[in-house]
């Protein structure tokens, strides 16, 4: 089927003169196309014909202006202010509210409407006066319709309205009059402005016999009026439907046709019959799939099949009436596309730069003094463009940060060596835009920067200078903390707004390869392939506006556009691009959003129900049937043994086997291998989450730190109950010293606890307290041993290599008289009463008392690494909660005794201690899963075993 | 006056959305045209919306091609409309209805709330476009987050929180507070909470008032702990001087010693409570010759320590636990305490989070509305929405919240007031949704109060279309007394009333089964592990009758069920003992995690390694599932050797491990896209779907959160992992569904694995108590969990009202379960050896199938209650609904192809580098010089530049002195002399569908000169393009043509000799573009 504008050209090409033309179009898409297909016909060069969009022909004939929208918003918040303001307001939060108001002005000039009729407040007015005669006796009913409401009661949120409706007109009024002022006018102003004085304004600005009006449809008043000038001049208009929504009425896709042909001055452009295209034979097929993806993809692999079966590109139309299906459409299609070209917006909210500037700004708020907090500059190191900019350093502060556990980082550590880093983490001295600025600009210009990267670094450019220009954007002294944060948080709410509004222009070829588009910029072309997606109540049509101050009546009564003539403009766009169609696919999503929102879309229903139509329809599934789990063994292969031997060298990097690795083993084997064999360790991660880990880590270390300090200073081990005067204040030191070690901070400055922290501090305060208590109480005693490091056992074996070596670390031995206990210092509710030393190796018991096995396990090797004297006894416990604050003594309960001395029981210890370790090294044992799922629930390999 | 307002009443399968979808159709038709617009049908869930547009729709159509005949007669006679015009009024309502869909008014509560607010986010305060949250989870982390960010700077707040730590602490509670505090946050988005919210936060933002009831309560608590176990820890000491063990007292272990040990270290308050205590240290431990037992030795000493010391004892600890009830009610309040007090400041958090993220949580809308829709105003609720509502058709009505009950009154009594008349419908029975506030008490008798009994008609739907006679007798039967039962065992009568009209009318011609087996657990197996191997048996037998599994849903109580059945299925599939021609696919909208599939933690680990190529764990399970994916899997070794980065890399395709850097500079969305397309993920068809539901979801985050990696990867492990699946019910698979999801819904044959949901809460609920006992008297609503040791507390009353109410709920779930199905209910029940159980609703089953109205068809033996044969009651299979399927999941990258305009080029080039500003600015001068067509349109052109964001304020007078500079030169200047005719941009039209773009033109009649704008430097191809023009333009009849070429870096200008033409017209690609 010939398209609406090839035939055009046609048409054109055999009037003389044709160069002497001015084509107005709905949108400049339209004008390329014509003008490609007009190069198509002629037989020698030619200046091409004067084309022009409405938009551009109306502001031709005004001198004003038009400001984009933010400065226009930005402009309307100042009068706002001044004119409404009961408090003022910040302009993120105006900012859409603002867009509304001037969406509504717009309205209101570009329908040409009396504003200060519309905004008056009729509540007492029984009757309207003459001077609202113009309205039918239809749109007065509506309007004291309204206002009948309001006689009755005032409830708060009509007074509300009444406080903002009153004051209204006068808003816009200042407004209009505020912009005229400076040679600037909204869009709407202009084509009232055009309108109303058309004849004047026209006058041999045009010839009109030479102006073609192409392809319109739903028309405002006010260029109802202007092209009404023209085509009573003798300008051309040239429409582009079809008799199928035309001719009949309850078709909302012909309203505006069938209002033109009865129009006075209109009726005449309609000379000719509108063709029957749309009921020629097509064929139409359509699929429904879940989400975006389903969508995408299944688009993809049908595109894929009528390529197969001969299909062209460039006859080719994808329609994305859903920008957020473009990315998952261009990734889905056939690879043998080899060009494609893309009509649509892409919104800077969804670039990788957006993220980077809501990370710069967060890392600014985060900032407390010199230093950053660990979030963003983790992010941010991570960032892809701080990553291109020298890979190696981003990560290698990256790595160093993490593995110290900084929470906080100094910006002197971070702002070096790098002209990026520099920037990033460098002084806002210039302000916030500069700050961001700069770096866009210093990322623009990396060697390793995509194209498109670059063009997305340059939109940001442009909308930053444009803040720039238009708001002077004014960011606090950073000194005042609390205005400093809440500017930085309203800018960026700004931000997020303008980002996400702004698209970036995907504008490539044009004319070749395959075509996507959204659905307003379909308008008057024409393929052989049509491929609609989204076909959602929401998406196609999408929903009704985005809101208006005028409520509904009263936009009825002054023929302002309601929902019903944006459904029409839209029904409109789907017929037409279907009309001349004749291989369609229509693609819908099944699934309606959490509101139940987003069904099939009525054009659907329309066609099926009621169209006539032959039409396949077909849903996308797949049987879902993931990769079945199969059981991890390691087998003890030759090299799996020999990891295993590693275990065995007693060097920096292997101390033995040590106890937590055989409470890993009993656990679960896979879990043994997978840390002390292939020795997969855990993630560091700052953990801003401070947890049970570090109030352990705290709690030894200034345990540690008290005793080294203590038989320091009075070098012999002996304690006295004198040694505890001050005992808090020490410990309070020590755990100060700890956390400025720990998180980086300048020594000697006064420690400043926050969040988490705070209760950290106090926790590990108390433990200490409580455990000095009772040391205090136990005084004097000899402390043997603190952390004592370096215990070494070997074992005989009957498996090769012929003996295990055992290692580990003990918190604390200390000694009255004749007694010497082995302590742990433990800050979770570990229990210490078991059955028998045997059921502490019964994988299947389920009290098998780890802590128990591990004090014990220190115990033997204390034991076998000092000599005891004859009468020794050995107490092996844990200072936990339940000793230092419950009622539980020290030491072990077996089968509900109270162990006085363990050394009794280290025989039978050691003897399943052996067969532990023979099993271990036995090749014949592989190392397999746990049956027990309950152990799998804090294992860190479990997403590995799908546990 | 006419009755307007009528009530349906609908047991389980009664046809209710039939008769909704009639009273719509016959509003719709009796006012025809476009009435349809002022009717607004509300129903329970999106699908049953999407379910009651498409019936009407299909009706019509339907009607107007002589279908559905009965339902078309009904309405006739209703309407009194011969056929013909019926017809007509038909096509007519139809065509209305699809033309002006928009007004199609058929949405689920939330989504109709929602458009009102919308309507009213200026005069609410909320930002326009606020975000509408529905993970509440999300956002009280956050919350919590923030409030202990405030710990050090916020005294009072840190105070509070430290001693609640340390608290927690003493009493063995973890003693991190966060996870505590989070589920206490979650009450606070609650109904139950919003109604009592305004009272409390006054107590709690009073801290001395706290502080002092805290004291208060402490001391209550602790001095009842004191007494009792100062008294019992002297006792023991007595019993252990004398050196006595528990032998030596009757009931050893469990007697007056072991009694008086275990109270000396309680606790809690409740360690005393009546289990503990029993009944002995009221009767036998009064008299001393109940003390010792028979074969001690030391009698006397016993007797004598009893009757001196021990019975005193025990009667001052009977004394003091007549405080219990005060001790006990101390203790429950302090549980919540410190939380309580956190409220103020947590609202406070939730209030800035809200704002600062712009969103509004779904369960604010109602709340919110009240305050919007107030008594009055409902015609301005209308003008400010749009659409004007005469009558309301409200389904599923039981489980209405009373708030948004609230909201709908002034609307629908206002349309009644008016004339018009509405209908609710609902089954108190299947109220099963009080979790989510909904309140069955409105149905039952609440609603009749509020809209005055004069307009209010009864309609009851008796008749059961859905299921065969069997599972219709079955089920009259067993609620009858299942009510009862449950009725005596809670103590309140309205289990009996809601289940009054529990039976039934049969309809269905055909036959049916009911199978229920009860099951007893062994030794090492529990009765669900059987239960649980029993489903593929069931499978097998059903579709050996040639029942196709999508016929067959498995009906389950949890997610977590669904999950066994699920990993039991898999499990057996893959085992030997799965027969040849039987299928076992399942699906369920719930149970297929993403995190179950290999090609989603393949991207997973693929992101965390991308993010932190140290981590270990991410490494290993991208190696491992890599081998699974390719089935290399015979080393496993070598697969889990990752710490060594040559092995780990060489397990991995080049393309990846070589391209590391340039991946991650990709968004995210894209950058998964690319690891699907390197790793050839899309290949494996069952992953399919769980890859495109990830990508889904990794769509959504980065367009709603951030395109970050990091906090994708934040997102992922809590909340996106468990998304799952959503998979059509049209697929030839066996589906899985709660009993909650399942309400409205109807399967052919129904498998309920586990019948044996607790009729008690399992863990209880908070509760929102109030007490006029003193210190409470004056506090308010407190929070406490609901436990059984409420039992003796100042709260009982709470207490009672909620086990009734739950109790009530969990006998309606079995309800909606067993009433599901058309054909045939298969069930396994545990069942309780103890007559008296009733503790959960399997045991409640095994009552009532023993008794005498169902005793017939009892098999004791066997523990199986069975009614009608098992066999095909369907008259054909049902074919599926036309599918297809992907063939894989593809992803190829795009960007080669995609040939994109660029502005950008130039604006960040040599910048590091550059050496005059005129560099710098090239692309700028560029874009000036071809704008204007003569000298004194400078001014305007850079204001326009200006406002395009171009250039700004500062670069402007450098800018403008560069053009000046540029005109200085005489033959530029002359360019722009008035003399000329110019044209700038010129698009000239080549035979052929080509053209092109002269920078700009001047002519003067047959004389043209032609300049071209160059930014770079010289190249040959300059001249020949210029001379290209020349030849054009020759072609077009201008005789005298000239030629100039300016290098706008150096300023300088070079004429083109109109020479000999150059070769064929070439165009300028880059230039071809949008501006004309
Ligand atoms: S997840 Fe379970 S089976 Fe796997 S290693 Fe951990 S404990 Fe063992």
């Amino acid at each position: 089927m010939e398209s609406f504008l090839k035939e055009l050209a046609r048409k054109v090409n055999a009037e003389p003169q044709f160069e002497q033309l001015t084509f107005i179009f709905p949108n400049r898409r339209a004008a390329l196309y014509f003008r490609k297909h007009l190069s198509e016909v002629i037989t020698k060069p030619v200046f091409a014909p004067r084309f022009i969009t409405i938009e551009d022909f109306i502001a031709s004939f005004s001198p004003y202006q038009i400001p984009d929208k933010l400065e226009l918003v930005h402009k309307l918040h100042g009068i706002y202010n001044e004119v409404i303001g009961v408090h003022k307001e910040n302009f993120d939060q105006f900012y859409f509210w603002g867009e509304m108001l001037l969406r509504d002005f717009n309205e209101i000039d570009k329908y040409v409407v009396n504003a200060e009729q519309l905004f008056r407040d009729l509540r007492n007015q029984k009757e309207l006066d003459t001077s609202f005669d113009y309205l039918t006796e239809d749109q007065k009913r509506f309007l004291l319709d309204f206002w009948k409401e309001f006689e009755a009661n005032i409830t708060d949120n009509k007074q509300q309205f009444l406080n903002v409706w009153s004051k209204l007109f006068n808003l816009y009024q200042t407004y209009r009059q505020h912009l005229q002022q400076q040679g600037l006018a909204f869009e709407g102003m202009v084509h009232r402005e055009v309108a109303e004085n058309i004849a004047s304004l026209s006058a041999n600005k045009y010839s009109p016999v030479q102006l073609r009006f192409v392809g319109f449809n739903a028309l405002t008043k006010a260029e109802e009026k202007i092209l009404c000038h023209f085509v009573t001049q003798g300008s051309q208009m040239v429409w582009d439907g079809d008799e199928y929504y035309v001719n009949n009425k309850a078709q909302e896709a012909g309203e505006f046709f069938r209002e033109y042909q009865e129009h006075a001055v209109l009726k005449q452009t309609f000379n000719q019959e509108f063709p029957s295209n749309f009921r020629s034979p097509k064929s139409i097929k359509v699929f429904g799939a879940a989400q975006p993806i389903g969508q995408a993809k299944l688009m993809g692999q049908i595109l894929q099949e009528e390529l197969n079966k001969g299909l062209v590109p460039e006859d080719t139309l994808i329609v994305l009436p859903d920008e957020k299906l473009l990315m998952p459409v261009l990734y889905g299609l056939p690879q043998s596309i080899e060009k494609l070209n893309v009509t649509m917006g892409y919104s800077l909210g969804n670039t990788s730069f957006f993220n980077l500037l809501e990370l710069l700004v967060e890392l600014q708020i985060g900032k407390r003094k010199e230093y950053y907090s660990h979030r963003q500059v983790l992010s941010l190191l991570s960032h892809p463009y701080v990553i291109a900019a020298d890979p190696g350093l981003a990560n290698s502060k990256r790595k160093e940060i993490l593995r110290s556990n900084w929470m906080q980082i100094p910006q002197g550590y971070l702002a070096s060596e790098n002209p990026l880093h520099r920037l990033i983490f460098g002084d806002l001295s210039e302000g916030l835009l500069p700050y961001l600025q700069h770096v866009l600009k210093e990322i623009g210009s990396l060697e390793s920067i995509l194209d498109l990267d670059q063009e997305f670094a340059f939109q940001f450019v442009k909308l930053l200078n444009r803040v720039q220009d238009i708001m002077g954007l004014q960011i606090p002294d950073a000194a005042d903390r609390k205005e400093f944060v809440k500017s930085m948080k309203s800018f960026l709410r700004l931000l997020r707004q303008l980002a996400r509004a702004e698209k970036i222009p995907f504008s490539g070829e044009p004319l070749k390869g395959l075509q996507i588009m959204g659905v307003l910029e379909t308008r008057n072309l024409d393929y052989k392939n049509v491929f609609v997606l989204s076909l959602n109540e929401g998406a196609f049509p999408s929903f009704g506006g985005k809101g208006s101050y005028i409520p509904f009546n009263i936009r009825k009564a002054y023929a302002l556009p309601t929902t019903e003539h944006q459904d029409a403009m839209y029904a409109y766009l789907f017929y037409r691009m279907l009309q001349r169609g004749e291989n369609v696919f229509l693609f819908y999503n099944t699934e309606t959003d959490q509101l139940g929102q987003g069904e099939k879309s009525r054009y659907l229903q329309q066609l099926i129900f009621e169209s006539g139509l032959k039409m396949e329809s077909q849903v996308l599934h797949n049987s879902p049937m993931p990769l079945a789990v199969e059981p991890i063994v390691i087998e003890k292969t030759a090299e799996v043994q020999e990891a295993i031997m590693k275990l065995n060298e007693g060097n920096t990097y292997f101390k033995g086997i040590s106890p937590s690795a055989l409470v890993a083993y009993l656990d679960c084997k896979l879990r043994f291998y997978f840390k002390h064999v292939a020795r997969i360790r855990e993630p560091n991660e700052v953990e801003d989450e401070l947890g049970a880990r570090e109030l352990g880590n705290f709690l030894h270390k200034v345990m540690e730190k008290f005793y080294k300090n203590l038989t320091q200073r009075k070098r012999n081990k002996l304690v006295e109950a004198g040694d505890f005067t001050d005992a808090s204040q020490v410990i309070n030191k020590l755990l100060d010293e700890e956390f400025t070690a720990t998180y980086n901070m300048e020594p000697g400055k006064k420690v400043e606890y926050e969040g988490q922290s705070v209760i950290i501090q106090q926790l590990a305060q108390n433990f200490a307290a409580r455990i000095l208590e009772h040391d205090k109480e136990m005084a004097p005693f000899v402390m043997e041993a603190v952390e004592q490091d370096g215990l070494l056992h070997r074992i005989k074996i009957s498996h090769a290599p012929g003996y295990a070596v055992l290692g580990g670390k003990i918190d604390r031995v200390d000694r009255k008289d004749n007694v010497l206990r082995i302590v742990d210092y433990k800050t979770g509710s570990d229990k210490l009463d078991f059955e028998s030393v045997a059921a502490l190796f019964d994988r299947n018991s389920k009290k098998r008392q780890k802590a128990v096995f591990q004090t014990l396990l220190y115990a033997f090797l204390y034991q076998t690494n000092f000599s005891l004297k004859a009468d020794d006894q050995m107490l092996t416990g844990i200072m936990n909660r339940e000793f230092l604050f419950g009622n539980a003594g020290f030491g072990l309960e077996m089968n509900k005794r109270r162990v006085y001395n363990v050394l009794p029981l280290m025989e039978e210890f050691s003897a399943h201690l052996t067969t532990l370790l023979e099993e271990i090294f036995n090749p014949e044992v592989p190392f397999d899963q746990t049956t027990d799922t309950k152990t799998c629930e804090f294992c860190p390999y479990k997403n590995i075993c799908y546990r | 006056m006419n009755k307007t307002f009528s009530i349906y009443r609908s047991s389980a399968g009664s046809g209710k959305t039939r008769t909704l979808a009639k009273e719509y159709l016959k509003l719709a038709l009796r006012y025809r045209s476009d009435y349809f617009k002022h009717i607004l049908a509300v129903t329970f869930t999106n699908k049953s919306t999407q379910e009651m547009k498409d019936r009407i729709l299909a009706y019509l159509d339907d009607f107007s091609n002589d279908r559905s005949l009965g339902l078309a007669q009904e309405l006739q006679q209703e309407l009194s409309l011969d056929a013909l015009t019926f017809k007509q009024h038909v096509q007519e309502v139809r065509s209305e209805i699809l033309h002006k869909y928009s007004h199609f008014a058929i949405s689920t509560i939330d989504a109709f709330f929602q458009r009102v607010i919308r309507a009213f986010t200026r005069e609410a305060g909320l930002a326009g476009d606020y975000r509408l949250e529905v993970e509440q989870d999300e956002v009280v982390d956050e919350v919590i987050s923030n409030l202990m960010e405030e710990l050090g700077s916020n005294q009072e707040l840190t105070k509070l929180v430290v001693e609640l730590a340390t608290n927690n602490l003493k009493e063995d509670k973890g003693w991190d507070v966060r996870p505590g505090l989070r589920e206490f946050a979650k009450e606070i988005f609650k109904e139950e909470f919003r109604l009592v919210e305004t009272g409390i936060s006054q107590v709690t933002q009073d801290p001395g008032f706290f502080l002092t009831l805290k004291d208060k309560l402490r001391k209550e608590k602790f001095e009842f702990i004191n007494a009792v176990r100062k008294r019992a820890e002297t006792g023991v000491k007595l019993i252990q001087e004398k050196g006595l063990a528990f032998d030596d007292f009757k009931y050893a272990s469990g007697g007056a010693y072991g009694f008086l040990l275990k109270i000396s270290r309680i606790k809690s308050v409740d360690g005393v409570d009546d289990k503990e205590f029993g009944v002995r240290p009221f009767n036998d431990y009064q008299s001393s010759a109940n003390w010792p037992s028979k074969t001690t030795k030391h009698q006397a000493t016993i007797l004598k320590l009893a009757a001196d010391k021990l019975i005193p004892l025990l009667n001052e600890i009977i004394e003091i636990r007549k405080g219990y009830s005060a001790a006990i009610s101390a203790e429950l309040v302090l549980d919540n305490f410190y939380a309580f007090g956190l409220i103020a400041d947590i609202s406070r958090k939730l209030k800035d989070y809200k704002q600062e993220n712009n969103m509004m949580l779904l369960s604010d809308a109602p709340y919110f509305l009240n305050s919007v829709i107030g008594e009055s105003d409902t015609p301005f609720v209308y003008e400010k929405v749009g659409s004007f509502y005469k009558n309301f058709l409200i389904d599923e009505f039981q489980d209405t919240s009373g708030l948004q009950w609230k909201n709908f009154k002034p609307l629908i009594i206002n349309s009644l007031d008016s004339g018009h008349s509405s209908i609710i419908v609902g089954d108190v029975k299947q109220a099963i949704y009080r979790w989510r506030s909904g309140d069955l008490y409105l149905l039952q008798k609440g609603i009749a109060d509020e809209i005055g009994k004069h307009r209010l008609e009864p309609f009851e739907l008796k008749t059961n279309y859905r299921s065969s006679k069997q599972i219709v007798s079955f089920n009259n039967a067993v609620f009858h007394s299942a009510a009862q039962l449950v009725a005596q065992e809670t103590g309140a009568a309205i289990a009996t009333q809601v289940y009054e009209d529990v039976a039934q009318g049969i309809q269905k011609k055909s036959d049916g089964f009911v199978e229920v087996s009860f099951l007893k657990g062994e030794e090492d197996e529990k009765w669900d592990e059987i239960a649980l191997q029993r489903i593929p048996e069931q499978l097998e037998r059903l579709q050996a009758l040639r029942i196709g599994l999508k016929d067959i849903a498995i009906l389950v109580r949890t997610n977590y069920e669904g999950q066994r059945i699920v990993a039991h299925l898999l499990e057996y599939k893959h085992s030997g003992k799965a027969k040849d021609n039987f299928k076992y696919d399942v699906v369920s909208n719930e149970s297929l995690q993403l995190d179950g599939a290999g090609s989603i933690n393949f991207l997973i680990s693929a992101l965390q390694y991308l993010q932190n190529p140290d981590n270990d764990i991410a490494r290993a399970q991208l190696s491992y599932e890599y081998a699974r994916l390719r089935k290399v899997m015979d080393d496993l070794h070598q697969v889990f050797t990752v710490t060594n980065q040559t092995t780990f890399e060489s397990n991995l395709p080049d393309s990846f491990t070589k391209q590391k850097s340039a991946l991650k500079k990709l968004p995210l969305f894209e950058l998964t896209e690319t690891l699907v397309e390197l790793f050839g993920l899309g290949k494996a068809p069952g992953e399919l779907e769980y890859l495109q539901t990830f990508q889904n979801e990794v769509l959504n985050f980065s367009s709603r959160e951030r395109n970050d990696i990091g906090a994708f990867l934040d997102w992922w492990s809590e909340t996106g992992r468990k998304k799952s699946i959503q998979v059509s019910g049209d697929v030839d698979a066996a589906q899985i569904i709660t009993v909650h999801k399942s309400k409205g819904l109807q399967f052919k044959y129904v498998i309920i694995p586990f019948c044996s949901w607790e009729l008690d809460h399992k863990r209880g609920p908070m509760m929102w108590v109030k007490s006029d006992q003193p210190p409470f008297d004056k506090a308010g609503f407190l929070p406490v969990n609901y436990a059984g040791k409420l039992e003796e507390s100042f709260f009982v009353d709470y207490y009672k009202e909620e086990r009734i109410r739950c109790y009530l709920d969990n006998l309606n779930l079995l309800y909606v379960a067993l009433t599901r199905a058309e054909h045939g209910l298969i069930v396994s029940a545990p069942y309780s050896a103890k007559s008296n159980n009733l503790s959960n609703v399997g045991y409640l089953l095994y009552h009532v199938v023993q008794q005498p109205e169902l005793a017939a068809n009892w098999n004791g033996n066997e523990k199986v209650w069975s009614s009608g044969a098992c066999t095909n009651y369907d008259e054909q299979r049902s074919l599926p609904v036309a599918s297809l399927s992907l063939k894989q999941y593809a992803a190829s990258s795009w960007r080669s192809k995609l040939v994109i305009r660029h502005h950008a080029a130039g604006h960040f080039q040599e910048q590091e580098s550059e050496t005059t500003t005129r560099i710098k600015y090239g692309i700028h001068l560029h874009t000036i010089l071809s704008r204007i067509h003569y000298r004194e349109e400078l001014d305007e052109t850079f204001s326009v530049l200006q406002h395009a964001g171009i250039i700004n304020e500062q670069e402007k007078p450098e800018i403008r002195e560069l053009v000046e500079e540029l005109l200085r030169n005489e033959t530029i200047a002359s360019w722009f002399e008035k003399e000329w005719e110019v044209r700038t941009e010129v698009p000239v039209l080549i035979p052929g569908g080509e053209e092109s773009r002269i920078d700009r033109l001047m002519t003067n009649g047959q004389q043209a000169v032609v300049v071209d704008f160059k930014t770079g430097n010289p190249t040959k191809t300059d001249s020949q393009q210029v001379n290209g023009y020349l030849e054009t333009l020759r072609k077009m009849n201008f005789q005298d043509v000239k030629g100039y070429l300016l290098y706008i870096k150096t300023g300088e200008v070079v004429s083109v000799p109109s020479g000999k033409p150059t070769k064929a017209t070439k165009q300028n690609k880059s230039q071809l573009g949008l501006d004309f």
